[in-house]
């Protein structure tokens, strides 16, 4: 494998094939395709007509965004079959385990309830928990919680421990772990094919897809089907891979509760640390190239700033350099509204949980500068609406002199349902996607499953804060 | 009125305030293992955290009186209102989520809720941008050696565990006179008006008896708890408390001996207004915090500045290796036992 990918090129590290074999592994592996869904966005969810909004441009922008966008893809960029996939087909189902699509989406709720749900022929979310997207879909199949099922909480390079996440109670209601709700549904799936005589489909690859024998194939002719043998599984193959010390098993994690890296195995992000663990050191990333002078995978194999990408130059982007934020929201408004994670918090799925909204204000709120909430005559804990060009939104004003005069922070976490109206944080956010991001297919500027994609600024949204009465 | 013993030991917790994120793990840790099943009980929360200056819960509790005048008598203090503990919040789940209402209706609190909450005044803090200032302060039963409550109580149904110096109720004597919660100055007993008894920390003595440290301690995520007997020298609690005085009681003029002793918190230098950094200046007025931690404060700030210099310069410094806590366990004391391991009957 390793000889394949580095044919032709002797001098690729082990990190460049890596990386080389991540790009090729949606197009042959099992996994099937992942796309970066600006591409849907633009195409399908009525962002094209924002995007190309003069108004609300990025100034950098010499030509329209659609010029941009039609160059990237016509110049093979991007795989055509990402690209292009969203203006030939409507998309007609919507799966989604955990995402929350209609609090998130950069962009809001509108631009998915008034362009995307009408051409969806059926909407299914996976969850713990009923969502904003839960709500709008037609099925909710419920999940076990964290502590309903087997497990791993959060493996981070922040503390190299891998923790064990054990059932401590059995599911509620119905609701299944998800791994076995994905097996059933491949019962289902293949149950149904060979009911209706379907042996195959064809994917928007054009790669030929069996329906046989696909619980089989999926539990490994059934040694994986139950969740504990998965697990064991799963523990083994990270203990050839290197990930956990030899003779760790699922019966150690028990006893122990966690175990610590070994090494990073052979995953993308693992192998995209481009650094030894070294037991009981902190760990410092990219110590094999500024330690051991092993070749970065960019396009000069050195640490590159300069990118000579004709866009760049044209944007003046070629050295990293600060640009004012474009007036995304519009150009007059008073306010910047920052939103993001919240300060260190129990996680936001749990914040319509009772006793966790009693840990706060039990409602969604904005923090306002203690002076700026004077000068409008906004008093603690009344109600505001933000408001700018795409959408506006009613929750509780906080106010504090830790916030900036001139900026507003909403925590992202709050569910539209917990607003009056629905309309939510992401309601207020363009979600532009800057035209840079589209640029593809240029030394290391090359999309990869987990790696990066075109993404929305969702920073330095511009907004106005009205007294409500 | 009861009677105040004296208790052979005293157990103490120790809260790094540097070292506190105000997450509320420990708050939610406490809810959930103790009253919140129970009837009477959602106000509660026998642990809180709250933001610094800041109003706290119940709201405006330092103003509300209690504990002992300097010649040692008892002043009896206000009940806090239900308003002012507040919370105890439910929301309108069945309505929005399965009411069929769509986008008429939101998750709000029940008509009637109360307007403050145990965390109300969350992040909201002091100062003047750019120059603001906060901090958390997790606040629980003080198991004070000289406890207002347990004199307050005209039905002795308070004590002072002898063993190890918790501050304890026999919910049989408690007749719900709530004199408790005028004798408790820092106001940390709620009322169960569902079984007419007052509640608050019990020091999760259950655990205690097994060896496990409290739930707060033990689910500390920031490190930033300790327990320990004061007097079990080789304890980080004792240490930082009795050797070192870098730990100091919340309000001590309210002069009932509280035994939740406080790291006192630092914050970035101020800034001038020309952007520079004043170094020599304080982002926390130090009479704030001596308005908390009593002029002793200054000097366990010096204290711990002197050790902070130390460590920057690559010296050894025991006490902030004890406040770093290398091991966790080592904030644990002698109840370092994995609760995991005991079968509960």
């Amino acid at each position: 494998m390793r000889r394949m990918l580095a044919a032709g090129d002797p001098t690729m590290t082990p990190e460049m094939m890596q990386n080389r074999g991540a790009e090729i592994a949606g197009e042959y592996g099992g996994m099937g395709n992942t796309m970066p869904p600006a591409f849907l966005w633009y195409y399908q969810c009525g962002y094209k007509e924002r995007w190309n909004d003069p108004e609300n441009h990025d100034p950098s922008m010499k030509r329209s965004f659609d010029e941009y966008i039609t160059e990237a893809v016509d110049k093979g960029w991007w795989d055509p079959s990402y690209a292009q996939a969203y203006q030939r087909v409507e998309p007609r189902v919507l799966f989604e385990a955990g995402g929350n699509l209609l609090r998130r989406q950069r962009g809001g709720q509108k631009m998915l309830l008034e362009h995307l749900w009408p051409k969806l022929k059926m909407i299914v979310s996976v969850d713990y928990r009923i969502t904003t997207t839960g709500l709008y879909s037609d099925y909710i199949l419920p999940a076990a919680q964290h502590y309903e099922k087997l497990g791993n909480s959060m493996p981070s390079v922040h503390h190299l421990n891998f923790v064990l996440c054990d059932r401590a109670a059995a599911p509620v209601g119905e609701a299944l772990p998800d791994v076995e709700i994905g097996f059933r549904l491949i019962e289902k799936i293949e149950e149904r094919a060979r009911v209706r005589g379907m042996k195959q489909v064809t994917d928007g690859k054009g790669v030929v897809r069996s329906l046989e024998n696909l619980v089989q194939r999926a539990t490994l002719g059934g040694a994986v089907r139950d969740e504990e043998k998965l697990f064991e599984e799963v523990v083994r193959d990270n203990v050839v891979y290197g990930v956990f010390p030899k003779g760790t098993t699922l019966e150690t994690l028990r006893d122990k509760g966690a175990v610590r890296f070994d090494g990073w195995g052979i995953v993308g992000h693992g192998v995209s640390q481009g650094s030894t663990i070294r037991p009981d050191e902190v760990h410092n990333p990219l110590r094999w190239h500024t330690e051991d002078k092993v070749p970065y995978d960019t396009l000069v194999r050195r640490a590159q700033y300069y990118i000579d990408h004709e866009w760049f130059l044209e944007a003046g982007e070629e050295l990293p350099t600060h640009k004012e934020p474009p007036p995304q929201g519009g150009r007059h408004r008073r306010f910047q509204m920052t939103s993001g994670h919240n300060r260190w918090s129990i996680h936001s799925m749990n914040m319509t949980n009772n006793i966790i909204q009693n840990t706060h204000r039990g409602e969604p709120f904005v923090f306002l500068n203690d002076r700026d909430a004077a000068s409008l005559g906004i008093a603690n804990g009344e109600k505001v609406r933000i408001v700018n060009d795409v959408g506006d939104m009613i929750l509780a004003a906080k106010l504090t002199p830790s916030c900036r005069p001139g900026q507003v922070i909403v925590y992202n976490g709050f569910e539209p349902y917990m607003h009056e109206g629905w309309w939510s944080q992401a309601d207020l956010e363009p979600g532009h996607v800057k035209h840079l991001g589209f640029v593809g297919n240029y030394g290391h500027l090359k999309y990869r499953l987990f790696s990066w994609q075109p993404i929305p600024a969702d920073r330095a949204v511009r907004v106005d804060v009205q007294k409500i009465g | 009125m009861g009677t105040i013993t004296t208790s052979k030991r005293q157990l103490a917790w120790v809260f790094d305030l540097n070292k506190c994120i105000g997450c509320q793990t420990c708050s939610v840790a406490c809810k959930v293992l103790w009253p919140q099943e129970d009837p009477g009980t959602a106000q509660m929360w026998w642990m809180t955290v709250n933001t610094q200056p800041g109003r706290g819960t119940p709201r405006d509790w330092e103003t509300m009186g209690g504990g002992y005048d300097p010649k040692g008598t008892l002043r009896l203090g206000k009940i806090p209102t239900d308003e002012e503990v507040g919370g105890g919040w439910d929301f309108n789940y069945d309505e929005v989520l399965r009411g069929g209402k769509g986008r008429s209706v939101h998750l709000q609190k029940t008509a009637g809720s109360k307007t403050w909450g145990m965390n109300w005044d969350e992040d909201e803090g002091g100062g003047e941008f750019p120059n603001a200032y906060f901090f958390y302060l997790p606040r629980l039963c003080n198991h004070c050696t000289q406890p207002a409550c347990v004199e307050a109580c005209p039905h002795d149904a308070l004590f002072k565990r002898e063993e190890d110096g918790l501050v304890l109720r026999n919910e049989d004597k408690c007749k719900g006179a709530q004199a408790c919660r005028r004798g408790c100055p820092y106001k940390k007993i709620y009322f169960n008006a569902v079984r007419n008894v007052s509640q608050h920390c019990i020091g999760c003595f259950p655990r205690l008896e097994q060896g496990v440290a409290p739930a707060c301690v033990r689910q500390c995520p920031g490190r930033a708890a300790f327990i320990g007997f004061l007097d079990d020298e080789s304890s980080a609690v004792s240490k930082l408390v009795e050797k070192w005085k870098v730990a100091l009681p919340l309000h001590p003029e309210f002069g009932t001996h509280p035994n939740v002793y406080y790291v006192p918190p630092f914050a970035p230098a101020p800034l001038r207004a020309d952007g520079s950094f004043d170094e020599g200046g304080h982002r926390i007025p130090p009479a704030y915090l001596a308005s908390l931690f009593g002029p002793e404060v200054h000097g366990a700030l010096d204290a711990l500045r002197a050790e902070m210099e130390k460590k920057r310069r690559g010296q050894s410094s025991e006490i902030m290796d004890t406040l770093i806590l290398y091991r966790w366990k080592d904030a644990l004391g002698h109840l370092e036992r994995d609760p995991a391991t005991i079968v509960w009957k």
